[in-house]
């Protein structure tokens, strides 16, 4: 055999070697406690504003899909932003509240709010997309300055409900944004400032170009401009260079790539950069980055209603799979969204559950951190969106008013549903068990589905393995049936003895509804007395 | 030999360790102490600084190197992406194009231009103004060029009222120029062996009155006058026609020929929309007679009927039944201008088959189109279509129609459109005789 055909191969099996070495590597956790908080707000000179090229924006996007570049792997990874127990910890991206804290109805329903909506008469600066979707900056008596969007013709209600409620979801799934309220106000609250640009009849023209104002009045609703400088867009991957704080590619941050299923609950389906804005928050050289989500006046049935797009939710705007399919079984495959009709309620629009499955919702523009979640990234947003209840709901919606009669109960319903089948779906990706608490020599474990789903009433079949810091299996594997939702696995010292420090349990659920793929570990270090402590959790 | 080898290497290790070395060590002596003392408040500088960690890459190593094949196959989808973004944002800044854009499109949406292209016509602009007279009047001049000099150019006015009455007048202005047109002789069993090339330059004038009974009904006269020329054509592959042929053997192959006609239409039109459309019926009748003026040679009276059936199937899949006969009669004494003739080969008629392939008195076809939905983007909806056409041509359809002579066409294409007209359109027809392939944008 000649030297470089033997040099060769001997490299490319070093190279497949290596890499099959490096993703078989199991976890393994130092005996910390997990990080609860992250501090990436130290101080910093002011980044670069950044902007996006609408049609650089498609370039990379919609080119890349990974059937277009014949990816041989899949891109997406193990999220980096997580702790040692498989959670997100508090940062200048998030901040754990539902799931995590006790939110109640009321405390959802406040949400943002510091300095409460716009005081009339409002005075109008500037009008941004005058002909369609019109925004106008303003300040109120106060000088606090807003950002007010309002329904398009036709839909009333529409665009201003969804806004206020998803911002209010969305501050409950632990992102920041920014203050928005519901208000109203009438031709006589409305001025424009002496040194805007904007004339009277101009100011009239567009407002024929939202939707009717009931008994004199317009509702809309008003965004608190965010204190700080703008730095424009977060973007979908990499990090923000200039900011030595951004420190994990944004495609591998669990709190993007859990917009895959936040966005699914809320129909949110024009989740791009536009929806996300970072400011540098303080004095400058001394502030930090802070990044938020924004805009949420085009989830629900918004999108499909105001771009006249049924297929909302269902389809990007390129897929070239789906163009294929479609071409070439002559017109024999129905999508889901051809059979969606729009509600009786104009306030509602499409938004529905019949259709609607979690596990094919897709949102407008290919996200890049929604297109790499994982399992476990999902898994974490779904408990999130678990510690919703009908209460939450039924608080938001009746705040924002849905005049049409039986819009409010649909939409309360509609949002129960689409709760269940994400639940039902991403907690099925991976073994939904947690651990509650070690006590005496007893796991205290839950299973997420049970609890979210009520369905204790069917027995599941567990199986617990048991192995050693170097991955040998130390103990027979232990079998038990049970259809509640709390559970007691008890741990012999024998077996934490033959673990020699290092005790890692697996759990998979071999039978019942919940049964994942993927099963959990919780991972132990032996502490005195044979006592074991919370290392690790891999879902 | 070895003796000096040795002596060689212990020589510059000598060397290297006892003048460089110690070098190196004061450089990085000094580069790591400060060389006066620091303050306290240096050190607690130092000290409060944050220690920032090192920011992860993107992509890891193996993933960079595995996924490049897929990168480098995609590499000229990007760039041409790249390319087009780039070419649009330089083209639709407004400032850029500044007073040209404010005087081609106007901010109520009354006034614009839009691009527009053709196989036939080539390519060029479409400017519209609405309600340039009166509300719901309509002019619009569009100008297109192709290959080899190929033009047209037409400025039409429409739905100008006059007033207190419910008739509506339309004036077009016209010119058209076709260099390279075949011709294959006159009947329905021409070959494509007799093909011969002409060029056609016709400028016409139409004055139209139109009248509407509700929404789906209207009717109109018209009043046309048009002025024929036939030229060599600029094709130097092919025979010329004008050199084939005289005026005697082939009526209409002659300049100057202006003929005055007058025509009746009659629409029906319940189509649910006007882009796309999914269901309902579109019917034309038209009848017209057509007087040479100043010769008086020739003068004839045609007949046309189209009628379309839209059939709704399920979610959006549609079928499209069409049914069209011309028929042309000459008067006593009197001929037809060959080009006034019925014809099949366009992409109205049969697809497959060159312009002008089949030319005679009469004519049927008939043509069954399946359109599905393929994409649907904002407001506009992509639809592949397949389609199988077939007519005939004939001296008198009614005694001489054969299926034997029946010319078949069939292919499938894609169109965009949006509810009130279609954006582009792109077909492939095979024949017999060749593969022909049309586009079209607004047309």
């Amino acid at each position: 055999m000649c030297l470089p055909r033997t040099f060769f191969i001997i490299t490319l099996s070093t190279i497949l070697v290596g890499i099959i070495g490096c993703a078989s590597k199991r976890l393994k956790f130092k005996d910390a406690e997990p990080v609860r908080y992250f501090n990436d707000i130290h101080s910093i000179p002011m980044p670069e504003s950044v902007r996006t090229e609408r049609f650089d924006y498609y370039a990379t996007v919609l080119p890349s899909r990974p059937e277009l570049k014949a990816q041989i792997i899949p891109t997406g990874q193990y999220a980096l932003d997580v702790n040692s127990i498989d959670e997100v910890p508090a940062s200048s991206w998030y901040i754990p509240r539902l799931g995590y804290e006790t939110i109640s109805p009321e405390d959802l329903l406040f949400g943002p709010t510091e300095l409460g909506p716009p005081r009339l008469p409002i005075t109008v600066i500037r009008v941004r997309n005058p002909e369609h979707n019109p925004r106008f900056l303003v300040y109120d008596r106060r000088n606090i300055y807003y950002l007010i969007k309002m329904d398009p013709p036709g839909y009333p209600n529409i665009a201003t409900n969804s806004s206020f409620i998803v911002n209010r979801l969305f501050w409950g799934f632990g992102c920041h944004v920014p203050e928005d309220h519901l208000f109203s106000f009438s031709n006589e609250d409305i001025k424009i400032d002496p040194e805007s640009r904007i004339r009277s009849s101009e100011l009239d023209s567009i407002l024929t170009r939202v939707a009717l104002p009931v008994q004199g009045s317009y509702k809309a609703v008003a965004s608190r401009i965010i204190e700080g400088q703008p730095l424009g867009p977060i973007s979908e991957k990499g990090v923000r260079k200039d900011d030595p704080n951004d420190l994990f590619p944004h495609q591998k941050r669990r709190v993007l790539r859990g917009f895959r299923v936040f966005c699914a609950l809320t129909n949110m389906c024009d989740i791009s950069t536009d929806n996300t804005l970072d400011m540098y928050v303080g004095e400058e050289g001394k502030g930090f980055v802070k990044h938020y989500l924004v805009d949420f006046d085009d989830a629900f049935g918004t999108h499909a209603a105001r771009e006249k797009r049924l297929w909302a939710g269902y389809n990007q705007l390129f897929s070239l799979n789906d163009i294929l399919k479609n071409l070439f079984t002559i017109g024999f495959r129905i999508e889901d969204w051809e059979k969606v009709k729009p509600s009786p309620w104009r306030s509602v629009g499409s938004f529905e559950s019949t259709f609607f499955r979690a596990k094919d919702w897709k949102e407008t523009h290919p996200f890049e951190p929604i297109r790499n979640s994982q399992p476990a990234d999902n898994y974490w947003a779904a408990k999130i969106v678990g510690a919703l209840t009908r209460e939450h709901f039924e608080i938001l919606v009746e705040k924002s008013g849905y005049p049409e009669p039986g819009a409010k109960d649909y939409m309360i319903q509609t949002l129960m549903e689409r709760r269940h089948k994400i639940l039902k779906y991403f907690l099925g990706l991976v073994t939904p068990i947690e651990l509650d608490h070690y006590d005496e020599g007893k796991l205290i474990l839950k299973n997420m589905n049970k609890i979210f789903l009520k369905n204790e009433s069917k027995d599941s079949l567990y199986v617990a393995h048991f192995y050693d810091g170097y991955d040998r299996e130390i103990s027979k594997p232990m079998q038990f049936v049970s259809h509640l939702a709390i559970l007691n696995v008890a741990i012999d010292n024998a077996i934490i003895q033959k673990s020699n420090g290092y005790l890692r349990v697996d759990i998979s659920i071999e039978r019942g509804t919940e049964k994942g793929e993927i099963p959990v570990e919780f991972h132990f270090r032996q502490k005195p007395n044979s006592r074991i402590q919370l290392v690790g959790v891999v879902h | 030999m070895s003796n000096l080898k040795q002596g060689t290497g212990k020589s510059i290790f000598f060397k290297f360790t006892t003048i460089c070395l110690p070098w190196i060590l004061i450089f990085g002596l000094a580069n790591s102490q400060p060389i006066c003392c620091q303050s306290d408040r240096t050190q607690t500088e130092e000290r409060d600084k944050p220690k920032f960690l090192k920011k992860r890459k993107s992509r890891e190593t193996w993933e960079q190197i595995l996924s490049f094949p897929g990168t480098a196959l995609i590499f000229p989808f990007k760039m041409l992406f790249k390319g087009v973004g780039k070419t649009l944002s330089v083209l639709y800044v407004p400032q850029k194009v500044g007073a040209l854009y404010d005087f081609l499109h106007s901010d109520d949406g009354l006034r614009y231009a839009i691009p527009t292209y053709s196989t036939r016509g080539g390519a060029g602009f479409k400017i519209y103004q609405k309600n340039l007279i009166n509300e719901g009047s309509l002019l619009k001049l569009r100008a297109t060029m192709g290959l080899n000099f190929r033009q047209k150019y037409e400025l039409s006015l429409k739905g100008i009222k006059l007033s207190g009455r419910s008739v509506l007048i339309d004036f077009i202005l016209g010119y058209r120029l076709l260099v390279d047109e075949s011709f294959f002789g006159i009947g329905p069993n021409t070959t494509t062996a007799d093909r011969s090339t002409f060029a056609q330059e016709l400028s016409w004038i139409h004055l139209g009155f139109n009248g509407g009974f509700g929404s789906r009904i209207s009717m109109k006269t018209l009043l046309t006058l048009e002025q024929n020329n036939i030229y060599k054509s600029r094709d130097k592959d092919n025979t010329h026609t004008v050199d084939l042929y005289s005026k005697d053997d082939i009526p209409g192959l002659e300049t100057k020929v202006k003929i005055l006609g007058g025509q009746f239409d009659f629409i029906y039109d319940s189509r649910d929309m006007k882009g796309g459309p999914t269901s309902g019926q579109e019917i034309l009748l038209n009848i017209g007679i057509f007087n040479q003026i100043q010769t008086n040679e020739y003068g004839y009276w045609k007949v046309k009927a189209d009628l379309r059936q839209y059939i709704h199937l399920f979610y959006g899949r549609t079928l499209v039944l069409r049914l069209a006969g011309e028929m042309t009669e000459p008067f006593t004494n009197k001929t037809v201008p060959f080009y006034s003739l019925s014809e099949l080969g366009r992409r109205e008629t049969i697809r497959g088959f060159k312009r002008g392939r089949f030319r005679d008195y009469d004519m049927i076809l008939g043509s069954v189109e399946y359109y599905y939905p393929i994409r649907k983007t904002t407001a506009n909806t992509v639809d592949t279509f397949l389609f199988l056409d077939a007519g005939q041509v004939a001296n008198n359809i009614v005694k001489d129609f054969e299926f034997d002579t029946l010319r078949i066409g069939f292919g499938g294409g894609v169109v965009v459109h949006n509810k009130e007209s279609e954006a582009l359109r792109f077909m492939v027809g095979r024949s017999e005789e060749q593969y022909r392939f049309y586009l079209v944008i607004n047309y």
